[in-house]
């Protein structure tokens, strides 16, 4: 599925890319939670909104807490932090401890993981900016809870109706704690043309 | 210099191509061989000698620190580097214990060329 948007070639070189930006974000994170944080692989994926919203739901039908950021430049789309409600709240107790929140999120935690969002999808940007020789800019990220078809709502997103996804699946690990986040980036096929036309041309360079 | 034998360790694709790309057009005459995870890294390492050795520490099937003990006893003579890009210092002090110097990546010829040269100097 991914081979036929994205090449398998193209598929590795953004996958190191975001395990890059994953990298920076780690050490970021383990200074705020004051311990090591353990990265598995990463393995990104290419599909059709549909399909990616199918994968999805059939991951998990409960609640998920994800951050939403808007970012433009020479290619553009909306990007989601998703974690599973346990992750999300087992990660917020980790840094600001816990404040005997309830089931929802409250504002102080909706903050705590804006900033975590905030610090990895802006390492995987400022990572995929600076590697293909691109300038991206991010919006300000908005929290949004609920299954995943809400949290993936086209209805707010000007993305048209079945726009492209690429899938980033990528754990990491807190001492004990297993708290998995993925990352998913929304875009037209137009912008996939503008980004895969930045990775034919970076490829370009290093092509023996 | 002599003809040196090169051996890059990374599930990457794309670090693999740019490190043999900057290695062959410094040292068109060195022989780049490619491991694609750890396992393959040490079946290359029981094989032949390497004068260099790039490794990457997340792969699918293990860690740079899994293997670099058993590519340390194979390859006693090779200039071994690390190239993650996981930053932390607690894993960056666990490369140094190890006596092995972390290059951050995204990788560039800058980090490649020093690698190499602290090879040579070694």
């Amino acid at each position: 599925m991914s081979e036929e948007i994205l090449s398998e070639d193209f598929c590795d070189t953004l996958e190191e890319l975001f395990n890059i930006g994953m990298g920076r974000a780690a050490k970021s994170l383990s200074e705020m939670v004051n311990e090591e944080v353990i990265l598995s692989v990463p393995e990104l994926k290419a599909m059709t909104y549909s399909d990616a919203l199918e994968m999805y739901t059939n991951k998990t039908n409960e609640q998920v807490d994800a951050v939403e950021q808007f970012f433009d430049g020479q290619f553009s789309g909306n990007a989601f932090l998703f974690f599973t409600h346990e992750s999300s709240q087992e990660l917020v107790r980790r840094i600001i401890g816990d404040l005997g929140a309830g089931e929802d999120l409250n504002e102080i935690e909706q903050e705590v993981l804006k900033e975590v969002s905030n610090i990895i999808l802006n390492a995987c940007f400022g990572c995929m900016a600076e590697v293909l020789d691109c300038e991206l800019q991010s919006g300000v990220p908005s929290v949004v809870t609920g299954n995943i078809a809400a949290v993936l709502g086209l209805e707010r997103m000007k993305l048209g109706r079945n726009p492209l996804v690429l899938t980033l699946s990528m754990t990491f690990h807190l001492h004990n704690n297993s708290i998995e986040g993925q990352v998913s980036l929304l875009m037209t096929s137009e912008s996939i043309q503008k980004l895969v036309k930045e990775l034919e041309r970076f490829s370009a360079l290093y092509s023996m | 210099m002599g003809i040196k034998q090169v051996l890059i360790v990374d599930d990457s694709r794309l670090t693999r191509m740019i490190f043999a790309k900057v290695i062959s057009n410094h040292h068109n005459d060195w022989e780049i061989f490619q491991a694609e995870n750890g396992t393959k890294a040490i079946e290359m390492a029981k094989e032949r000698q390497f004068d260099f050795i790039s490794l990457d520490h997340n792969m699918p099937d293990m860690t740079g620190l899994d293997i670099l003990p058993t590519l340390k006893e194979l390859q006693e003579n090779a200039h071994i580097g690390v190239f993650t890009a996981n930053v932390q210092q607690v894993l960056l002090s666990r490369y140094e214990a190890l006596g092995k110097k972390c290059y951050n990546k995204p990788i560039d010829e800058q980090k490649i060329l020093e690698f190499i040269k602290a090879g040579e100097l070694a």
